[in-house]
Formats: structure tokens, C-alpha cells, sequence
């Protein structure tokens, strides 16, 4: 994405030193105790309340894609593909909330669902679990760290490099202090800056332009239809002409890639388990998630209406330049819309505002999935196969160490991946094809005493190697290939696990749990 | 799709975002005064006065 930088590069900067400066002060004032131990540094203490639980989920699940996408889909399905992208990405909490409930009543000392996994299933279904949920965290910080650091460079012009770069440093300067907690209460802050971002840019549009005016777009172009991205197919042209439309046919396809992609990016993620692990009970664990659903429905929902509506409705073009207050920005690409669009109604103040949500949300999600990273590493791989016997002191130790490691690498990756010109919507549609084979174990695994272990292991894999086949054999098609992969990927893996269960049925108590203690101690 | 409904489509996000806003702050405030009392008392994790 190629814009002329309307912000100077020094904003982006200290944008993003003065939350990692605020962030690592309040943790080192208010929860420094809590990285004395490897118990409390990798479950928070399991005392925190429902409100940083609560706000901290909202953080963790609003990524830079939620601003960004949301609002594309506003200017590409129209009124109704925020709602669509809202309502796909909000079902996973739910379901997170049930299942969270049900593993801190059963297992209450466990510190990661792929331990949870290994004591009700078995060790290669918690070997399997450990890489998924690993591969799940990286592959998500990778996303949003380069989708965060291009918007940055887009608008202030700062190197890509530097931006990942001062992001990563973040991570690791007030994690390391307090490890889950540190991570929770750093997500309170953003979650209540970003919430004040997003009112302030929804206000903005709902003063200067109106939703009447709005809608009065959006029947002009549906009358008119102009070729708003010329560079794309006829299928995009349509569903953009069809911006009045409750059943926007592409939209309904968004919404089961989004469907599908997140409950694997949910469910199948240590980062949200965290979140339930550090709460002070079941109830806590489970009445955060399902506040955190309704609390966070409303953020892509009204960015999508206030960034992506507007902009179709007001016909701009990707490719054409805007001006604002004197200054230009370029449209260059359909996913950059909502800081094209913040600029155009709140010019600088806009965009500044836009780059300072996104920034935190960055920040929240990314030190989360780090941390997840660490947690699975620590927990499962070394206590769980390499050391065994390890003490608390050695597990602390590699903690740290696991957390400085995982952000040197995860910035190369980031890096190599700019260069050899990876895309980032890929990224984010592909998930689903990836991850959510394993949905469905984790939920029978949970839920259904009989769960089959065979079953259970198969169904993630070959479901997503399924999945992963078809999706290939469409050219790795991004519309209607990658709906059918998700499709497909759930489906298959559904079959196998349901299937094997009924025909050998493997009784397990889950009682037994109860006795079982953290891989890291109690 | 009418303009009415467009129009009460356009504000129910908005008043959505500001009443999911109004709840987190309050949540927080919540969790923070019992944090700040029990700092006052034990800065131990796990003995949290509630």
C-alpha cells in the first residue's frame, strides 16, 4: 500500500512508546508481585475480577483486521457485511463461554487447554493440541503485527521495519514483569481508550455526514453503479452495487468464512483460555465472555457502518486521491477504507485517532498471543515432555526467556514475510481452512463423556487436510473456494470425531480431573 | 430498504458501541477499587479480599 505519508513519521513513534511507557508503569506499580512466581506469571493468580476479564477478551478479539475488515466490508457488501462480519466474529465467545465454564469447574488448576486436552484425551492429542494452539498464536501475531506496521508506514511513513520492530519491544517491556496479569491489565487500558476512539470517529461521521445522506449514497450507487475498484472482477463490482440489500449473497459468504475462521481462532487459542485460567471462578470466566460478546459486537459493527458505508456511499474510488484540509491521501487499496475515511471527516485528528486504535489493539493481541506462546511452551512442551521435574524458579526463568525468544523470531517472520510480499486479507480468510478442524474435538473433549481419542486426533487433522485440498484446488480463490474450504474443513472433521465416537465409545469420568494439577504446580 | 430504516440501523450501532462502552467502564471501575483496597492491605496475589 502506497500513500502519501499525510502524518509525520515521529507520530506513529510515539504513539506507540507512550502506551508501551504507560502500560509497563502500571504494571510495575500495581501487579509486580505477580511475576514472582511460574504459577502466577502463567495464570494471573486466578483471582482476577469480571470487569479486566471482561474488558481484556474485548481487547484480545478486536485486531487490527476488526477495524480494518469490518469497515471493507462495509464498503464492499454494504450496510449489512459489518453486521455480517460482527456476527460471525462474535459467535465464537459464546461458545467460549460454555466451554470455559465447564473446564474451570472440572479441571480448576489447569494453566492451558492443551494440558486440559493431554488429562482428558491423551498425550498425542496433547501434542497435537500444544502445536495447534501454538501455530494458532504465531500465526495471528504475524497478522496483525504486519497488518498494524503497513498501516503505520502507510500513513507516517515510517519504515515497516521499525514500526514491527518498536511494537515487538513493546510486547516484552511490561509482559515479562507479570506475565498474564500484566497482559490483562494492559488490555483494560486499551480496551477503554479504544472504546473512546471509535465513539469519537462513529460521532464524527454521524455529525458531518448523517446516515441520511448516507443512505441517499447508497441508492446512488446502487442506481448508478459505478466501477468503484476497478481492478477487481465483476462479483465485487455486484455486491458493492447491492449495498441496500439484507442478503448481499457475497456477504452471507463472508459470513461463513468468518463464522468458521474464528471459532478456531477462539477456541483453539491459549490466548482467550488464558483469559478464562486467570478469572477468580467459573461464573466470573463465564459472565466476562458473554459481556465481552455484547461489548465487542458493537465495535465492528459501528466502525464497519461509520468508515465502509460511508465511503460507499460517498463512491470512492481505490486508486483515486482525496484531499482534506490541504493534505492528500491515496486510496490505494479496498482494506486501507477506514483510515482513508477517518481522514476524510476528521482530517489529521482522524487518522492520528484511527492509528492510536489500532495501535492498542495491536499491542493487547499481540502480547496476548506471545504470552500464549510462552504459556504452551512452558506448560506443555517443556514441564509437560522435556523437564518434567523442573521447579518453579527454572519455569519462570524459561518463561521469560521463551517470551524473548518467541518476539525475535515472530519479527523476522514478520520481516520475511513483508518482503517476499505475503498478503495479509489471505491471511485473515484462510484461517478458518487452517485452524478450525479442531474446533469440534475440543468441544466433544469437553462435553461428551464418550469422545472417541482416535477420533478425536483424526478429525483435526484430516479435516483440515481436507479442507486444505480443496481450497488449494480452487487456486486458493478468496470468494466463494475459501466459504467452501471452511465448509468443508468443520464438516469433515465433525463426521470423523462424531462418527468414531458412536461406534467405539470411550468412557471417561470427568471427576478424575478434579485431582489433576497444573502442569506448572498449584 | 428504506430510508427510516437505514437511519435506525445507523444509530443502533452507534448507541450499541455507547452503551457496551458505559458497561466496560464501569466493570473496570469495579475490579479497580477492590484491587486498590486490597493493595492497601496485602499486595499478595490470591488473597484478594473478596
Amino acid at each position: 500500500m502506497e500513500v502519501a505519508a499525510p502524518l509525520p513519521s515521529w507520530s506513529i513513534y510515539a504513539i506507540l512508546i507512550a502506551q508501551g511507557s504507560i502500560y509497563a508503569l502500571l504494571v510495575w506499580f500495581l501487579g509486580r508481585a505477580r511475576g514472582k512466581t511460574a504459577e502466577t506469571f502463567l495464570s494471573g493468580g486466578r483471582d482476577i475480577g469480571h470487569g479486566m476479564i471482561n474488558a481484556s477478551v474485548v481487547a484480545t478479539w478486536v485486531w487490527a483486521a476488526t477495524l480494518m475488515i469490518s469497515s471493507w466490508t462495509g464498503y464492499q457488501y454494504g450496510f449489512i457485511g459489518p453486521w455480517w462480519y460482527a456476527l460471525g466474529a462474535t459467535v465464537p465467545l459464546p461458545l467460549m463461554a460454555y466451554l470455559g465454564r465447564r473446564v474451570r469447574t472440572v479441571m480448576p488448576r489447569a494453566t492451558s487447554y492443551p494440558e486440559f486436552m493431554a488429562h482428558r484425551l491423551d498425550r498425542k492429542n496433547h501434542i497435537l493440541h500444544s502445536l495447534i494452539s501454538t501455530v494458532v498464536s504465531l500465526w495471528i501475531t504475524v497478522m496483525i503485527i504486519t497488518g498494524g506496521a503497513i498501516m503505520g508506514h502507510a500513513f507516517t511513513g515510517a519504515p515497516f521495519w521499525a514500526i514491527a520492530l518498536l511494537m515487538v519491544l513493546i510486547f516484552v517491556s511490561y509482559i515479562p514483569l507479570a506475565g498474564l496479569w500484566a497482559s490483562i491489565l494492559a488490555d483494560t487500558v486499551m480496551s477503554l481508550m479504544l472504546y473512546v476512539c471509535l465513539i469519537i470517529i462513529a460521532v464524527a461521521v454521524l455529525v458531518k455526514i448523517g446516515p441520511g445522506e448516507i443512505w441517499a449514497g447508497l441508492t446512488e450507487v446502487a442506481s448508478n453503479r459505478p466501477v468503484l475498484q476497478p481492478a477487481t472482477g465483476e462479483a465485487e463490482q455486484l455486491s458493492q452495487w447491492d449495498g441496500l440489500n439484507w442478503l448481499n449473497p457475497a456477504g452471507l459468504g463472508f459470513l461463513v468464512v468468518n463464522i468458521v475462521g474464528n471459532l478456531g481462532a477462539v477456541l483453539c487459542n491459549q490466548t482467550y483460555w488464558s483469559r478464562v485460567i486467570g478469572a477468580r471462578d467459573p461464573k466470573t470466566a463465564f459472565k466476562s465472555f458473554m459481556t465481552a460478546a455484547l461489548c465487542w459486537w458493537p465495535i465492528p459493527l459501528a466502525t464497519g457502518t461509520a468508515l465502509g458505508v460511508a465511503a460507499l456511499s460517498r463512491g470512492l474510488v481505490v486508486g483515486e486521491s482525496y484531499t482534506n484540509g490541504g493534505a492528500t491521501i491515496v486510496f490505494t487499496e479496498a482494506e486501507a477504507v477506514a483510515p482513508v475515511m477517518a481522514f476524510l471527516v476528521l482530517g489529521f485528528a482522524g487518522l492520528t485517532i484511527f492509528i492510536l486504535a489500532v495501535g492498542s489493539a495491536t499491542i493487547s493481541t499481540g502480547a496476548g498471543e506471545i504470552l500464549a506462546v510462552t504459556t504452551v511452551f512452558v506448560n506443555d512442551i517443556y514441564k509437560g515432555h522435556i523437564n518434567p521435574k523442573a521447579r518453579d524458579r527454572t519455569l519462570l526463568v524459561a518463561s521469560r526467556a521463551t517470551l524473548y525468544v518467541v518476539a525475535a523470531a515472530l519479527l523476522a517472520v514478520v520481516i520475511f514475510f513483508r518482503e517476499i510480499g505475503f498478503s495479509f486479507a489471505g491471511m485473515y480468510q484462510a484461517m478458518g481452512i487452517a485452524f478450525s478442524s479442531a474446533v469440534i474435538p475440543v468441544i466433544m473433549a469437553c462435553f461428551v463423556k464418550n469422545t472417541n481419542r482416535e477420533g478425536a486426533f483424526w478429525a483435526a487433522i484430516i479435516g483440515s487436510v481436507c479442507g486444505m485440498t480443496y481450497w488449494l484446488a480452487t487456486g486458493a480463490d478468496l470468494l466463494w473456494g475459501v466459504v467452501w474450504g471452511n465448509i468443508i474443513v468443520l464438516s469433515v472433521s465433525a463426521v470423523i470425531a462424531v462418527t468414531w465416537t458412536i461406534m467405539r465409545p470411550q468412557p471417561f469420568d470427568f471427576d478424575s480431573l478434579k485431582e489433576s494439577e497444573g502442569a506448572t504446580g498449584g | 430498504m428504506s430510508e427510516l430504516w437505514y437511519v435506525l440501523n445507523h444509530w443502533v450501532t452507534i448507541a450499541w458501541l455507547c452503551l457496551a462502552a458505559l458497561y466496560a467502564y464501569y466493570a473496570v471501575i469495579a475490579d479497580l477499587v477492590v484491587i486498590v483496597r486490597n493493595r492497601k492491605g496485602d499486595n499478595e496475589p490470591g488473597k484478594s479480599k473478596t
